[in-house]
């Protein structure tokens, strides 16, 4: 009657309707069958040499070997419509300043991992780290794969040692919440001071100029704008359990799109930073508003005037020109103190949305305190407290300022009664 | 003119009408305080913040904790409330930090609540050193943007279980700091976490202790608890090692009155007696007004806030205002706002669940009332420590209900005042437990080949979860996390079984979920037209999802409860032990239980008569878990088969309620079955199973100490004034007949046995 540990334990989850997800996907198991475990246990396994002929190279450490595979690209190879040279060429000055790092080609590292979730606890394991870098006339991707687990502490380290190169800044997408933490979690993991190198990461930018103008800023999204074509790639959700396919036992060949998948991710980053680079130095244009007043709000924080007008201009222009491009540019221009072009924005604002009072609330600030007009100042306020829900704060402040609109007519009023008494 | 409590006790004492209720008035004499010096090495700054608040040596429990903590080993002080606890911990932890500020300490309480509590406390101790230690709160509330300091800078983390287990854990490469200098581990409230939760604990304690042994750390474990029997036992169970107990208070306490109240009979021909609220009212209403401060304990939020608008209304005009209720539900800033009140002395009366019943700082009151058993002997006496002052005369007063189990403790004054408090009995071993942390711990770090994980199957289990490929055996032999997931999430430590049944509030907006059950109490509890009961308020389910998880209720003001019949199935797996003791045999295992429901009867509360029934319409569920079941010779009582049903049904019925006393669990936590004809035994049987999939040590505890558990049913049902049983002692039948006489033969089957067996 005794009943193993096992049988019971697998009744027990039957019964309790514990649900496997792992068994649900798992891809077809064929390639389970060649027992590849051991294989992968011996030196010079099988498992190596598929490694080998597949273009990895084993780097000796003294933690074991780091498999890793380099591919080339020629700088006048054409990538989103642009040879990697342009990058070389361009000037990075104005996306330094956003990067709060001095950048050279030389120093940079595009950097994308894959990993077996999308969880930034102590299991998420990054298997694939992928490195691109200009050096020797070429765009490289060095492509670091963990072909198991154990063997994942020596790619770190050595990692680690290449991030602590001086001066260096890695260049990521998303990085900052995702890529990044991982990695530094699997340096605390293996007892190392994790690396703090600079860092830029390209969906801030991204997301501020194309924000609006594409779907859900996802790498793949962007690639849209750069005029990159994606056919064929494996769906990122995917490629976790292709890696578990793998470590039990599947053919290299198929992490092969994978490897593809990431190294596109790579060149990507690369194209990115080119395409912002040059839209910071205002050598692109779009049909939309959105990317325009992006760059507006940089150069206008950074207090580059000219551009940042120019670039204001530009976005209203544009046919979808929102009520944002047009509100930010008209507190620009009054800033700058451009205050006849700031008003007519405003009228034309408290017309083209009837529903909005700020405008109005602005021109009636205009003509109290600029153009000393009380009896326009009071006519665009009460406007604008038409416009108000009671309710708001705003609606308190509107209606003290009409309260003192009012008293200065008074005033005013008597002021010029007196004088006609005087006279 | 206002009397003092004394004065009152005196009036109540010399009144013939009231002592006649009175089954047990005893009074603990005032005691002085045992102190002892501060330890010679305490840091300087540490003595000057104590002195600032006036403490210039420490009560001798707390001195005996220092120097057990001092000297490495782990501890678990279980003094009664208001003993000055706190000070347990925060003094060598403090003493620690001030030593080494690179040292660190995390602090875990079962709720938010205290957690703040003790947080505020901690701060005044912290506010008068020069040093500065930082104390952070970590839960669901810490703004996002907080976290990264506390995990740098905090030297003392407040947090909960479960956000130990979903949020710290898995991510303990973010609190590297922590863990690296992790010094001491505070557990307070350690009685709460037994049953299923204390085993989930239990298991969250081992990811903790193999997370901070990764990082070279080997924390010392200070507990807090109330007074229960084993807190020895269920400290070293929860933590995997041993503990040293400090047991002995050397706080002063004033005199204490415990009176056991027992309303007056109001019809003699039916033995009735007048609602424990009602009396409860009359006590309550006298001494505040008083104006004695007093604490009221109900045991549903109805009741709560029906005995609140009474004793408001008996209250004078000035007094009115200073009578509040309290319970959970309420805003945390309400309840705040009441443990000021009462701390200060603006609040007079409270009226509450058991919610105040754990460690929050209210102070001390004169008088305390426990309206009804509140399903523990610890749970009572932690009521009554309510009422209890360092100096000066206080009360706590046990107002008994009808039910058989209130009926007994009135009887049993020994039980309840001097039989030591129940067991807290944890099983983190409990398969399914197990392997949902095993998941968990291997996604924190990989499992090596000889690692052990509480059990010593731990490779078997390993290798069962590669199987079924959650983990991957490396190159190296460790056993990786392998899924997608965070297998944390997935997992949550207050509910029973995985796959719960989610209990959704229609009347809300949006839709709220107010609970949830295990699929196979879900058959009986959560089928159409039930009555689901959630902390007082009645729900009535419109729907059952079975295939989604999903039971959408709506709140009804009824008069009744559902109490659902399923046709059991039972199949004996494995017999683990059996015990034959002459015409019964006792045994204990693994059970198979197949459950169908058929229909519902509709039971009138408070008489329990049965007022109506409906069929249920669900598929047959499986649960296995563990049991307890006893067999009968068919031939030591000679009745017909209806007869025997009936009286194994009476007996299941009095054996749970005497199994839920001893085993301090939920009668809901044990389900009964009968079978006249056993077909596993051919014999008649009762069969007694743990609710929880996998068991969680009811049952092996029922069998070890059936003894006792069957003296103490054969005393539930001898002193039940009922001639012939009735729905308090042999629980609901419509039949007029003699159940309890029956249920007794089946007794002395026990006493035959026992005495052969002697």
């Amino acid at each position: 009657m005794a009943r193993s540990l096992l049988e019971k334990l697998k009744e027990l989850e039957r019964t309790a309707g514990v649900r496997r997800v792992s068994e649900a996907v798992a891809p077809a198991g064929e390639a389970r069958e060649s027992s590849p475990l051991a294989r992968a246990n011996c030196p010079e396994s099988p498992r190596e040499a598929e490694l080998a002929d597949a273009g990895f190279q084993a780097i000796p450490t003294p933690h074991g070997p780091v498999w890793v595979r380099e591919t080339g690209f020629d700088l006048c190879t054409h990538y989103g419509g642009r040879p990697f040279a342009d990058f070389l060429s361009c000037d990075l000055g104005r996306l330094s300043r956003l990067a709060k790092a001095d950048l050279a080609p030389e120093r940079m590292v595009f950097y994308d991992i894959e990993a077996t979730g999308l969880g930034h606890g102590g299991g998420t394991v990054p298997f694939l780290h992928a490195l691109g870098y200009f050096a020797d006339d070429e765009f490289r991707v060095a492509q670091y794969f963990v072909p198991d687990y154990a063997a994942e502490g020596a790619a770190v380290r050595l990692l680690a040692e290449r991030f602590a190169q001086k001066d260096g800044v890695i260049v990521t997408y998303n990085g900052k919440s995702y890529d990044w933490p991982l990695f530094v979690n699997r340096c605390v993991l293996y007892g190392l001071h994790p690396p703090e190198p600079a860092h830029l990461d390209l969906l801030h930018p991204a997301r501020r100029l194309w924000k609006g103008v594409v779907g859900r800023m996802k790498l793949a999204d962007v690639e849209g704008v750069l005029g990159v074509k994606r056919e064929g790639d494996v769906p990122g959700r995917e490629a976790p359990l292709r890696y578990f396919a793998y470590v039990e036992g599947a053919p290299l060949a198929s992490m092969e799109d994978v490897f593809a998948h990431n190294l596109r991710d790579v060149c990507t980053l690369a194209r990115l930073a080119l395409e912002i680079a040059e839209a910071l130095e205002e050598r692109r244009s779009w049909s939309h508003a959105a990317p325009h007043v992006g760059l507006a709000t940089w150069f206008d924080a950074w207090r580059e005037w000219e551009s940042a007008d120019a670039q204001f201009r530009r976005a209203v222009e544009q046919e979808d020109a929102d009520w944002r491009a047009r509100w930010l540019f008209s507190l620009f221009l009054k800033r700058r103190g451009q205050w006849e072009e700031a008003s007519s924005i405003w009228l034309e604002l408290a017309n083209d949305f009837p529903h909005r009072p700020e405008p109005l609330v602005e021109v009636a600030k205009y003509f109290e305190h600029r153009r000393r007009d009380l009896a326009k100042a009071l006519e665009a306020a009460q406007a604008a407290q038409a416009r108000m829900d009671g309710a708001a704060r705003e609606y308190g402040e509107i209606a003290r300022r009409i309260e003192r609109i009012r008293r200065k007519l008074e005033r005013e009023a008597a002021c010029q009664a007196d004088a006609r008494r005087l006279l | 003119m206002n009397m003092n409590l004394e004065q009152l006790l005196d009036e109540w004492r010399r009144d013939p009408q009231f002592r006649e209720q009175v089954s047990e008035w005893r009074v603990t004499p005032a005691r002085i305080g045992r102190y002892a010096d501060f330890p010679a090495l305490i840091h300087p700054e540490l003595r000057a913040s104590l002195a600032a608040r006036g403490i210039e040596r420490l009560y001798a429990h707390q001195r005996e904790a220092w120097d057990l903590i001092q000297a490495g080993r782990d501890v678990v002080i279980a003094t009664p409330t208001a003993s000055g606890k706190t000070l347990c911990y925060n003094l060598p932890v403090l003493q620690a930090i001030l030593c080494d500020p690179s040292v660190r300490a995390l602090y875990v309480f079962p709720t938010k609540a205290l957690a703040q509590d003790q947080v505020a406390e901690l701060h005044d101790l912290v506010r008068n050193l020069k040093t500065s230690v930082h104390t952070f709160t970590y839960d669901g509330d810490t703004p996002v943007h907080a976290r990264q300091k506390i995990r740098e800078a905090g030297h003392i983390v407040v947090t909960n279980p479960d956000m130990l287990h979903a949020a710290i854990l898995p991510h303990h490469t973010k609190w590297l700091r922590l863990f690296k200098n992790l010094r001491y581990v505070v557990i307070d409230e350690a009685h709460i976490y037994r049953g299923v939760f204390g085993s989930h604990v239990a298991n969250v304690i081992r990811r903790l202790l193999r997370i901070a042994s990764f990082y070279g750390a080997r924390p010392q474990f200070i507990f807090c608890s109330a007074t229960i029997a084993n807190p020895g036992e269920l400290t070293s169970r929860l933590l995997g090692r041993e503990t040293a107990v400090v047991s002995e208070s050397g706080a002063p306490e004033g005199e204490k009155h415990v009176i056991l109240y027992n309303p007056p009979v109001v019809d003699p021909s039916l033995g009735l007696r007048q609602s424990a609220l009602r009396a409860a009212r009359r006590l309550g209403a006298r001494l505040l007004q008083h104006e004695i401060p007093t604490i009221l304990f109900a045991r549903t939020r109805n009741q709560v806030e029906l005995l609140a608008s009474y004793l408001r209304r008996d209250a004078r005009d000035l007094v009115r205002p200073r009578i509040v209720s309290y319970r959970g539900g309420y805003l945390p800033n309400e309840r705040r706002a009441i443990e000021r009140g009462l701390r200060e002395g603006k609040i007079l009366g409270v009226v509450s669940t058991n919610a105040l019943e754990l460690g929050v700082d209210i102070g001390s009151l004169q008088a305390a009332i426990t309206v009804g058993y509140p399903g523990s002997v610890a749970s009572t006496r932690q009521q009554m420590g309510r009422a209890g002052r360092r100096k000066g005369v206080s009360a706590a007063i046990f107002v008994a209900t009808s039910s058989a189990l209130d009926q007994w403790m009135v009887r049993h004054p020994e039980a309840l005042l001097d039989a030591s408090p129940e067991t807290a009995r944890i099983y983190p071993d409990n398969l399914l437990i197990l392997m949902d942390h095993l998941k968990c711990a291997a996604y924190e770090l990989p499992f090596s080949p000889d690692e052990r994980f509480g059990v010593e199957t731990t490779d078997e289990l390993l290798g069962y979860l590669v199987d079924m490929r959650v983990l991957h055996r490396a190159a190296d032999g460790r056993y990786f996390y392998m899924a997608d997931d965070m297998p944390a999430h997935a997992v949550s430590l207050r509910s029973a079984a995985q796959e719960n049944v989610v209990i959704v509030d229609q009347s809300a907006h949006p839709p709220l979920v107010i609970g949830e059950m295990d699929r196979f109490s879900a058959l009986t509890m959560l089928h159409e037209e039930a009555i689901y009961l959630h902390q007082s308020q009645m729900f009535q389910v419109e729907r059952l999802d079975l295939e989604n998880g999903k039971a959408f209720v709506r709140p009804v003001d009824c008069d009744y409860y559902t109490d659902a019949e399923l046709a059991v199935h039972l199949q004996v797996l494995e017999e683990n032990e059996h015990a034959n003791e002459g015409p019964l045999c006792h045994y204990t295992g693994d059970l198979a239980v197949h459950a169908t429901p058929t229909l519902f009867k509709k039971i009138k509360l408070e008489t329990h008569e049965n007022v109506g029934w409906g069929k249920i319409y669900l598929p047959e569920a499986e649960l296995h878990t563990s049991g307890y079941w006893v067999t009968f010779d068919r031939s030591g009582w000679s009745a017909s088969d209806d007869e025997w049903e009936a009286a194994l049904k009476g007996l299941g019925h009095v054996l749970k309620q005497a199994v839920a006393l001893h085993a301090m669990c939920a009668a809901s936590d044990v389900h009964v079955a009968v079978e006249v004809r056993d077909p596993q035994y051919a014999r008649p049987s009762v069969y007694v199973y743990d609710a929880y999939p996998g068991g969680v040590g009811i049952a092996e505890r029922v069998y070890r100490d059936r003894d006792q558990i069957f003296a103490t049913a054969f005393d539930m049902l001898q002193g039940c004034p009922c001639p012939s049983g009735c729905p308090s002692c042999v629980g609901p039948s419509t039949s007029g007949e003699p159940v309890k006489q029956w249920v007794g033969a089946l007794f002395s089957f026990v006493g035959a046995g026992a005495v052969r067996g002697g």
